[in-house]
């Protein structure tokens, strides 16, 4: 560990430490340094800026922001998802900020002077700048050579290349994804709107790029840029798309990383309309703005934007995918991910489980340690209090690796969200509990829903890592991955018996 | 305190000069000091703040709403549950209301007869009845540390005949409550003073009520939309012949103005939706007034709320990001009510410590002062402290 850290630092931010060639893809442990924004203390040699270095294991995923901030959770619970840095995971994620959202910030921001992080009061975390919020879908039009249009409940906002510039002064984040022309629908455009947008990102990217050259020198910002490939290019011309993506990764030594965008935006926006065309369960207009969970991952899609991108850079894709699309995701190479999917799943009601993953844990890893299959503590303190009775009937069947507390089946199951978890939430209440306030509509339901939700994602990340690390043959990595991912699709979960004894099913 | 009592009360201070006192309130899940302010966990939770952040802003004791649980999740869940401090995960202190209150107001359809308060359900519009010993009975069934009795609630604004009938049923259904009532020994029932804005009622109201030897009174049918010359008027006519030796509960108020007014008055306890319903239209308090944080005013305001708060909220936020996010994210909505949760516990502590320092009367103009610096007082406030021996100049 040591050794890797001293190795590491004097690379850039990003350092593979470990790749597995499988028959799917380059699987691989890396090891991310963020820098963290801190303002200097008064009196310093002028040097001004300092910044500490955090350093963090991936694959890893940033903490989705709206507006600034976690949905649902204030600086002071989120203390309570990650109190130390020393819990299972050992780290606390970083936060992805989305400008469509935040763009009202910019002026503000730039008297502030001490960053976004500390503005929006998550200042121990470093702060990932990205264009879009992974759960917003886009809008077409309005992308022009003056620059492209950022949508939020606002309306539009013009972004130009000198005004995202403008931006990253003020925000002061970490790393930054490069403004890029999205517009580029291949059910519509034609090859010019094409060629404008790969033209175009390779202005918008060497601008970035010179100004920020310039600035550096004055401010010591220190910011990471991520370029951004668009899924439509690949889409609509695969030759050039890799053409643009080669001359664009030329400034290689100044881009530290790649989002590979609209892996998601494209499945989403259609099966949307649908739904709000069905206008089901009562979902609201302004809820149409917002990305469903992803089912679906176009793989072929995801191989083809891979292909060119050099090792050594981190490839983040950004949306709500769900756990097996995600591991989908991680066995080709992807490093980084976000929490868009609790957040979105806060909304439903839904809480992830990973029952079934833990109770065959040490047939997955052999470095895990399973958490406990019991009532915690305090949970187990008020059992006795409340009248005993038999654990209702359905969950004994199982349940697969997301239920929603909506269901009625919840109103008097006094368990805990997950019998394997020791998230805040599952230490101290119950699924009757939270039945009732997503029922009654209390704004403590999300609360409870979200912490589990992040803490689970946090020790799903955590499996990933460790299913990585211990496995050195490809044929094992993948009948684990396989393994594991089966049981995360499985709709019900397997029948758990009093031994242990697990069937696995064949998906 | 009678033999069945669940509730011991010690008065630890008195001002000298008003009749405001400092007392520590003992129940089965802690001690409270008072004068308290209790927040309103309407459905079994506050307004999305966990157990543990309100240990943390000092809250120990809030308030649900029989009505409300009444409903959902209804009596049987509770039972099975063991009851709300259980199933909301809460060790301190819990009070609910009879939820006569709100079958009043918030259904047209309410009558109210010498039964009890008869309704059409809002769920499948059959004919109900709320009898004081069913309510007595879903409050056993919650399981709070002091419940209410049942009380014939009339508009404050209400005159003639009305008042003295629902004064003297309120007194009848105190005695069904007190016979329902299973649990003396772990829940203390609180008789209601009724009587409208009628002294006399009032007083004969309040007579009567202590002959009964309950744990602690509170004093209702106030803060409805009466004046304010009457409201306080009232209130110091009820604690005038309420015993010292027992805690005195005024239902409904929470405004800062209010507390500190009531607490020369001699209130003990309170409770009001106020602090955190207007958390949630982006409101913030002060101890200078409420502040709207939607106002453009605070867009580059890099300060907290209140520089001297230590609430959560103040030590990582500033204005000018709550100015972003109010009223549109739930977060805002958790900040501002973690903040004025906070507020109420603090200002509840300067008028504790106040009292206990001998220093309350001077307490009372600096904070008078404060919200009204061109010391334009409203006459009701003038009046009241001048009531208690506070002259504000």
């Amino acid at each position: 560990m040591q050794l890797s850290f001293v190795v590491f630092k004097t690379m850039k931010k990003f350092c593979v430490e470990k790749t597995l060639k499988t028959s799917v893809g380059s699987t691989r442990l890396g090891h991310l340094e963020l820098p963290l924004f801190t303002k200097a203390e008064e009196g310093n040699d002028g040097s001004s800026n300092g910044r500490s270095k955090i350093d963090y294991a991936t694959p890893m995923y940033f903490l989705h922001t709206q507006t600034g901030s976690i949905p649902h959770i204030t600086a002071e619970v989120l203390k309570l998802i990650y109190p130390t840095a020393s819990d299972t995971s050992g780290q606390i994620p970083p936060v992805q900020i989305s400008l469509d959202a935040t763009a009202k910030f910019i002026e503000p921001l730039s008297k502030f002077e001490n960053g976004v992080g500390k503005f929006v009061g998550l200042s121990e975390h470093p702060i990932f700048l990205t264009i879009h919020d992974p759960l917003y879908l886009l809008r077409s039009g309005h992308n022009d050579k003056f620059g492209i249009a950022l949508w939020s409940r606002h309306g539009r906002r013009p972004l130009s290349p000198k005004q995202f510039h403008e931006a990253v002064t003020a925000f002061k984040p970490s790393i930054s994804q490069i403004l890029s022309d999205y517009d580029v629908n291949p059910e519509i455009s034609g090859m010019k709107r094409l060629k404008k947008s790969l033209e175009r990102a390779e202005e918008y990217t060497s601008y970035v790029i010179k100004q920020e050259e310039t600035t550096e020198r004055e401010k010591k910002k220190n910011t990471g840029f991520f370029i951004t490939i668009e899924a439509s290019w690949f889409l609509m011309d695969e030759g050039l798309a890799t053409k643009a993506v080669l001359r664009l990764l030329e400034s290689q030594h100044q881009i530290e990383g790649v989002v590979l965008a609209g892996l998601s935006d494209r499945f989403v926006k259609k099966k949307q309309e649908d739904e709000v065309k069905k206008d089901s369960n009562g979902k609201g207009s302004g809820d149409s703005e917002r990305m469903d969970i992803c089912e679906t991952l176009d793989i072929e899609l995801l191989d083809k934007m891979l292909q060119n991108l050099p090792a050594n850079l981190p490839k983040y894709v950004p949306g709500p995918f769900k756990l097996p699309e995600m591991m989908d995701l991680v066995a080709r190479g992807v490093d980084l991910f976000d929490s868009s999917l609790a957040s979105r799943m806060a909304d439903y009601a839904e809480a992830l489980l990973l029952d079934s993953v833990e109770a065959i844990l040490p047939s997955i890893s052999t470095t895990m340690v399973a958490m406990p299959s019991s009532l915690s503590e305090g949970l187990a303190e008020r059992a006795d209090k409340a009248e005993r009775q038999e654990p209702p009937s359905n969950s004994e069947e199982g349940e697969g690796a997301v239920i929603s507390l909506k269901d009625k089946k919840y109103f008097d199951d006094f368990g805990p969200l997950s019998r394997f978890c020791t998230c805040y939430t599952c230490r101290k209440h119950t699924r009757s509990y939270i039945h009732h306030l997503y029922a009654t509509d209390e704004l403590l339901g999300p609360v409870l829903i979200q912490i589990h939700n992040l803490s689970t994602l946090d020790r799903f990340f955590s499996i990933m890592r460790a299913l990585v690390k211990e496995n050195d043959s490809p044929e094992s990595l993948l009948e684990k991955s396989a393994l594991m991912r089966n049981l995360l699709k499985a709709r019900i979960l397997i029948k758990i018996e009093k031994e242990d004894k697990v069937a696995v099913p064949s998906v | 305190m009678g033999s069945k009592s669940a509730l011991t009360f010690k008065v630890l201070a008195e001002c000298p000069v008003t009749k405001a006192r400092a007392s520590l309130m003992t129940l089965p899940h802690g001690a409270v000091e008072t004068p308290v302010f209790m927040p309103v966990g309407t459905q079994g939770s506050l307004k999305g703040l966990l157990p543990e952040q309100l240990e943390k802003l000092e809250c120990k004791l809030i308030l649900g709403n029989t009505y409300h649980l009444g409903n959902r999740p209804g009596t049987d869940l509770m039972k099975k549950a063991g009851g709300l401090h259980n199933f909301m995960h809460w060790s301190h202190d819990l009070l609910t209301d009879s939820g006569g209150f709100q079958m009043v107001s918030l259904l047209e359809l309410a009558e109210i007869t010498e039964e009890g308060v008869k309704f059409k359900s809002p769920y499948d519009g059959s004919e109900c009845m709320l009898t004081p010993e069913h309510s007595i009975q879903i409050q056993n069934t919650i399981g709070a540390d002091i419940i209410m009795q049942l009380d014939d609630v009339v508009s404050s604004t209400t005159t003639g005949p009305r008042v003295k009938e629902a004064m003297e049923r309120t007194i009848r259904w105190l005695d069904r409550c007190m016979a329902a009532h299973q649990f003396p020994e772990k829940q203390n029932l609180f008789p209601i003073v009724q009587g409208g804005l009628d002294p006399e009622l009032r007083k004969e109201c309040a007579k009567e009520l202590i002959k009964r030897d309950t744990p602690g009174f509170a004093i209702g049918g106030l803060s409805g939309g009466e004046s304010k010359d009457d409201f306080w008027r009232m209130v110091h006519i009820s604690t005038d012949i309420l015993p010292k030796n027992k805690p005195r509960y005024l239902m409904g108020v929470g405004f800062a103005e209010d507390l500190v007014v009531c607490c020369a008055l001699g209130v003990d306890m309170y409770d009001c939706v106020f602090p955190t319903r207007t958390a949630r239209f982006g409101c913030a308090l002060t101890f200078t007034g409420q502040i709207n944080l939607k106002q453009q005013k605070y867009k580059e305001d890099f300060s907290p709320i209140d520089p001297e708060c230590t609430c959560s909220t103040c030590t990582n936020y500033t204005r000018a990001y709550l100015q972003k996010i109010v009223t549109h994210e739930t977060v805002a909505c958790h900040l501002l009510t973690v903040h004025n949760v906070r507020f109420q516990m603090r200002l509840m502590e300067r008028i504790r410590s106040n009292i206990k320092t001998g220093t309350f009367v001077e307490f009372v103009k600096s904070f008078m002062l404060g919200i009204y610096p061109d010391k334009k007082y409203p006459t009701w406030s003038k009046d009241a402290l001048e009531a208690v021996g506070i002259t504000l100049s």
